[in-house]
């Protein structure tokens, strides 16, 4: 009973049950179209030896880390003064309103055409998927800053740039966080989306391509890449914020998700 | 202008002599602040303080009792210079305020909204120095004085998370000290103290102002509070339009005690103003 209960927390009794139900389905349906684990793990092995599936990893791995970095940059310093600047929130908050209704798939086509089919166009992809969401919650977080802290800075001597350097950004940090994490998700949907249109390299290419040689184990092993990726990327991120940004209030509000 | 006769007879007397002698460190003349809410047609002016006469001396514990909603909070953070008045005048050591400055500092009511809470106990005291630019060494020798005077000696390096409501008001306190201020702005900073831990505290703000020797102005709503640690209390009349209207002297030796028969005299004629009819009108 305790092993159950410890295997609970840590989530194997989890993974052990989704292996156990996906195996019943797959021996109840035709495996063509719906493989088992072992077909599955058997496709893996497939894409290891010829080497694909690291490359493939890699590479969606690099667009999705390289336009979220460049999104989270972009993001911090125009949340910083869209949330301290009440004229500037005003002026761009209409367009945030807008453009986070159109999901950066949308834009796959255009950003072809703009930025030509290579790399380029896939970044700035995941820029985009990054970009509002960072930007609204670091944005919320500097409107959601105490007064108190504010003006017990001012009347212990702080000036207005110390305002912004000493007690803004610290107390935006959560919040910013926050923007970060859900970021990488939405980073992650987009490259799926891009590379299955315009790639020949990535897990979304994968996936794509697979069903052309009706490799339904190549596609489970795509999703299940995705997963993992997604997964790790999050864990790791937390740990750092666990680590790293501890002071800051990270650890307790990142439980369930966000 | 007394309602109250009793107020300035017996134990209790109205304006003290020394008043008149010193020059006073806060002076206040015909003070008014005003908001405006909604725009346009809609547009509302709520005139929060009206006509505030008030001298402050150095030095001094001084109180600002009265019901919530009457402007005291209002009044301190024209003093701490958050806020502009609309009339009058306001002047600290002869100036008029423009601003808030590190001669005046405010302790808020709660402390999670003021403290900063990815700064530890000994940082966030060594705040203010940290900003004007001084060295570590020297910031840890006053520092270390006020975690020793607020009574933190042990909990230099815990987060504002990891403290009780109390400790957390003592952190505020130690950080404004360590300033070393002129005025200390005090809004309600007991209020959300259970009552043990209230009373404890009220000691500490005592000894506190008689080792220091700083100039108090303490607000709250609670009249046995004022009564425990006023020198004197600045009675508020209700809003709109509320004013100082009424100074009364608690010379009682500190500390003070609160069972005694002269505490419950002053307690009962204050408590005597609030249930009066006439206060409701004045």
């Amino acid at each position: 009973m305790r092993y159950v209960r410890k295997g609970l927390q840590m989530g194997i009794v989890s993974w052990l049950l989704f292996l156990v139900l996906w195996q019943l389905f797959a021996m109840n349906s035709n495996q063509d179209y719906f493989p088992t684990p072992v077909q599955t793990l058997h496709g893996a092995i497939e894409l290891i030896a010829d080497n694909s599936l690291f490359t493939y990893v890699f590479i969606s791995f690099k667009r999705v880390l390289l336009g979220w970095l460049l999104g989270s940059l972009l993001g911090i310093p125009a949340g910083l003064l869209i949330g301290r600047f009440k004229w500037l929130r005003q002026l761009v908050e209409p367009y945030l309103n807008f453009f986070r209704f159109i999901p950066a798939l949308a834009f796959i086509t255009l950003f072809i055409l703009w930025f030509g089919i290579g790399e380029q166009s896939k970044v700035i992809l995941i820029m985009y998927a990054t970009l509002f969401i960072v930007i609204l919650n670091t944005a919320a977080g500097v409107v959601n800053v105490e007064d108190d802290k504010i003006r017990s800075a001012r009347s212990l001597g702080a000036s207005e740039r110390q305002i912004l350097i000493h007690v803004i950004i610290p107390a935006v940090v959560p919040a910013f966080f926050n923007g970060v994490r859900l970021a990488m998700g939405n980073s992650f949907m987009a490259i799926v989306g891009a590379e299955m249109i315009a790639a020949n390299e990535g897990v979304g290419y994968l996936i794509w391509t697979s069903r052309l040689y009706s490799k339904t184990d190549w596609i489970f092993v795509g999703l299940l890449l995705l997963g993992l990726m997604g997964f790790i990327g999050d864990q790791l991120l937390r740990w750092l914020g666990k680590t790293s940004l501890k002071r800051y209030g990270i650890a307790k509000e990142t439980r369930f998700g966000r | 202008m007394s309602y109250y006769p009793l107020i300035s007879s017996g134990t209790i007397i109205e304006g003290s002599p020394e008043e008149n002698v010193q020059s006073p460190i806060i002076s206040i003349r015909q003070l008014g602040k005003s908001f405006q809410s909604g725009a346009g047609k809609n547009a509302v002016r709520y005139q929060v303080l009206k006509d505030v006469d008030l001298n402050i001396n150095k030095g001094e514990f001084f109180i600002l009792l009265g019901p919530s909603g009457c402007g005291k909070s209002t009044l301190l953070n024209l003093i701490a210079g958050f806020e502009k008045q609309t009339e009058g005048e306001l002047l600290v050591d002869g100036q008029a305020i423009e601003r808030p400055g590190k001669e005046r500092a405010m302790v808020f009511q709660h402390p999670d909204a003021s403290l900063f809470p990815w700064l530890n106990v000994r940082e966030n005291i060594e705040f203010g120095l940290r900003m004007q630019g001084m060295k570590k060494g020297e910031r840890k020798a006053i520092s270390d004085r006020y975690i020793e005077l607020a009574g933190l000696t042990g909990h230099e390096r815990k987060f504002p998370r990891e403290l009780s409501g109390g400790m957390k008001q003592r952190v505020q306190i130690a950080r404004v000290l360590a300033n070393e201020p002129d005025i200390l702005l005090m809004d309600e900073p007991l209020g959300a103290l259970d009552a043990f831990t209230r009373r404890v505290m009220q000691e500490e703000l005592v000894r506190i102002w008689s080792e220091t020797k700083k100039t108090i102005i303490f607000v709250t709503h609670d009249i046995q509070e004022a009564v425990l640690l006023g020198g004197r209390i600045g009675i508020m009349s209700i809003g709109p339009d509320s004013r100082v209207f009424e100074i009364m002297d608690n010379r009682l030796e500190y500390p003070r005690d609160l069972t005694s028969r002269e505490f419950n005299l002053i307690q009962k004629k204050l408590q005597g103003i609030f249930q009066d009819d006439l206060y409701f009108h004045l």
